[in-house]
């Protein structure tokens, strides 16, 4: 087993700090040990049997995850659940099986793994690649069979064998819930983002995280693998010289967190005075506890997705109420900007009448979904405003496009506060609205929108994918999706000087709000707010407190004027290594 | 019984690998017939997705089919049109 493996490097999205170097658990496609045992003629009928339901069992649990996966519209990955179905009915396969338990007389698990391992092997001999990426689907069918011959679940992460790094196409709610603790060292997906599940069990249990992990079949059970939580760069069977490098950065990334973490309470503001609001966002009630621990100046962005989506029915105003109202508490003293509902109609298929399309990223969902199912909306506005009593809410619309719908949306907002006056319920009447500015078209009518509303956030995700038609999801796309693309910088900046003349505010809440390279770019362009996941304001508020204003603003003058988004982003790189080496050696691309 | 048989060439780059070979599978299932398919000597049954992968079909391999039953003319035509049709096999 000793044998002189290659190092291979495989980059994710970077979702929870710090390094990791351990033994890899690959979870999702592990065949399990199987012992044979001689069966009775008279056995045979029970061993067939136990093969079919356990077939049936694996068509079940498949076409259930397809449905899942057709609903996010991932058209890729819904085609390989395909091709495992046809796995499951496969007459050649089936059949070869039935028949060595017959003859054989051996027990329908052995019978079953031995054929799998046999073409699982014979494909990986074959010399096409496109044809031995598909060894995988085998694996994953067949180890889905096995468990369910066996009956238990298709991992069970309660108890590991020692010291792991979990490498796995997703993990569940269920599973991080399962996990044992004691003994997980890092966590690597496929799927997921910094904000997923994964993401932040991992920063709340403190191991690093890499997920949206692309090609983790190439990881095998057992391989040394190093998880490099800041840049997402996972290295599979690691040269001697790599592992030394990440001890280092290891041992001082370590001591970067542990200032960091004491640098909390210190202001976000640069050498020459200006302050920078460093916000969180946030999902769950717990989070909270995580942005007071890092000084957040209040919640830049409240997601109230969560209430709706694994829902069977629409949360009512009270409920929603409670929510809001607990987290407005907790946060008394600081702001909470709730963001309305921000979900494609796709994802409330049990609670609302879907409306099927093709491309639902430019079709039905958040503002548009909400003004045109006006109790949906009014319902949580009447929550958020009813929880407004502690006045440190504000309200803001997500995925604007045109001055109609915010027209609308207020028009809403009016109706409902006086309703709540003719109730006598409080509220607070001067609360603020905001819109999100995630589309080039709110943009480019920020002028409109600023005479009508408070503040804008900058969805900064939404608008690279919408302004360069690109898909972030997509890995042959990925090298298009560029923050700082010229026509990304020239909206951004259109935006906070359009904000400046009207005199209200322009925040960020995408992930560009949590990359260290961007920090200057963004303020040096107007930016008043910062907002992000709370774990990653170490970084930035170090940043910020090592910039001045002038030279921010001259880095983003220049990057203004560059023609590709390398050249803008070296700009900030550069400005960046000058100021905070450390920092910066943290997270650009390892060795 | 009728029969039928056509040779093919691959042109698709990626051979047919996942995509274009569950596609095989699930039309070739839509018939009566029985469907098989061969290449440098080795036979497998056409409506066996893990079959089909032990053919190895890369660019540029020639496959035989044969169809063999009543509807083994539509059969033939039909696996024709999908494997020349370029489109759907260059998609995976």
């Amino acid at each position: 087993m000793n044998h002189k493996k290659e190092e291979i490097k495989i980059k994710g999205v970077p979702a929870s700090p710090g390094i990791a170097i351990g033994e890899a658990l690959v979870l999702g496609s592990r065949l399990l040990q199987i012992e044979k045992r001689q069966i009775q003629p008279d056995e045979v009928e029970q061993e067939l049997s136990t093969l079919e339901m356990a077939l049936d069992k694996t068509r079940e649990q498949i076409t259930a995850l397809q449905r899942q996966i057709e609903n996010e519209l991932h058209d890729n990955e819904a085609h390989i659940f395909d091709a495992h179905l046809l796995i499951i009915d496969d007459h050649t396969l089936i059949t070869s099986v039935k028949k060595t338990i017959k003859e054989e007389l051996i027990n329908a698990d052995f019978a079953f793994n031995k054929k799998i391992l046999f073409y699982i092997d014979t494909i990986n001999k074959m010399s096409d690649p496109y044809i031995k990426e598909r060894a995988i689907d085998i694996h994953d069918v067949g180890s889905r069979v096995l468990a369910n011959i066996h009956g238990h679940e298709v991992e069970s992460l309660k108890s590991l064998p020692g010291q792991r790094i979990i490498i796995s196409p997703d993990l569940t709610p269920s599973d991080t819930v399962a996990i044992d603790r004691e003994n997980v060292q890092a966590f690597a997906t496929e799927t997921g983002g910094r904000t997923s599940h994964a993401a932040i069990m991992a920063r709340s249990m403190k191991i690093p995280a890499v997920l949206a992990l692309k090609s983790i079949n190439q990881i095998r059970n057992g391989d040394i693998v190093i998880v490099d939580g800041y840049t997402g760069i996972v290295t599979i069977n690691p040269s001697s010289e790599s592992l030394n490098f990440y001890a280092q950065k290891e041992t001082r990334g370590g001591k970067i967190r542990e200032d960091l973490i004491s640098e909390s309470k210190l202001r976000p503001e640069t050498i020459d005075g200006f302050r920078i609001q460093l916000a969180a966002n946030i999902e769950f009630k717990e989070d909270v506890d995580d942005a007071k621990k890092y000084c957040a100046a209040g919640i830049g962005l409240y997601r109230t997705e969560y209430l709706y989506i694994n829902s069977k029915t629409l949360p009512n105003e009270e409920t929603q109420l409670k929510n809001y109202y607990n987290i407005a508490k907790q946060m008394k003293d600081y702001y909470v900007i709730i963001r309305t509902l921000d979900l494609g109609g796709d994802k409330l298929k049990d609670t609302i009448n879907i409306y099927h399309e093709i491309n639902p990223f430019l079709g039905y969902r958040a503002i548009r979904l909400c003004l045109d199912i006006p109790e949906l909306f009014k319902t949580q506005l009447r929550a958020i405003l009813r929880a407004s009593v502690y006045s440190n809410i504000k309200i803001m619309f997500p995925m604007i496009c045109c001055m109609e719908e915010v027209t609308q949306a207020l028009n809403i907002v009016e109706e409902i506060k006086s309703e709540l006056r003719s109730e006598k319920q409080p509220f607070d009447e001067n609360i603020e609205i905001g819109v999100m500015i995630e589309t080039p078209s709110a943009a480019l009518i920020a002028d409109r929108l600023a005479k009508k509303i408070d503040f804008f956030s900058i969805g900064t995700n939404d608008l690279v994918q919408y302004t360069l038609a690109v898909d972030r999801s997509s890995e042959k796309m990925a090298y298009l999706y560029q923050p700082s693309h010229p026509a990304i910088l020239t909206l951004i900046k259109h935006v906070t000087d359009i904000a400046k003349t009207h005199g209200i505010w322009v925040g960020v809440c995408g992930e560009m709000a949590s990359d260290p390279l961007y920090t200057a770019l963004l303020v040096g362009m107007g930016i008043h707010e910062l907002s992000m996941s709370p774990v990653s304001m170490g970084p930035i508020r170090r940043i910020i407190r090592k910039m001045k204003m002038h030279e921010a603003e001259e880095i983003a003058k220049k990057a203004l004027t560059c023609s590709t988004a390398e050249e803008a982003l070296e700009q900030s790189v550069n400005y960046l290594k000058r100021i905070d080496p450390d920092i910066f050696s943290l997270i650009v691309k390892g060795v | 019984m009728n029969s039928k048989i056509i040779k093919l060439k691959i042109k698709n780059k990626l051979g047919i690998h996942a995509r274009p070979a569950s596609l095989f599978v699930r039309l070739a299932s839509t018939f009566d017939s029985s469907i098989s398919v061969d290449k440098d000597g080795e036979n497998v049954n056409g409506k066996s997705l893990i079959g089909l992968l032990m053919l190895a079909a890369g660019h540029n391999s020639i496959i035989t089919i044969t169809a063999t039953g009543k509807d083994c003319s539509k059969a033939i035509t039909a696996l024709k049109n999908l494997v020349n049709n370029s489109l759907a096999f260059n998609e995976g």
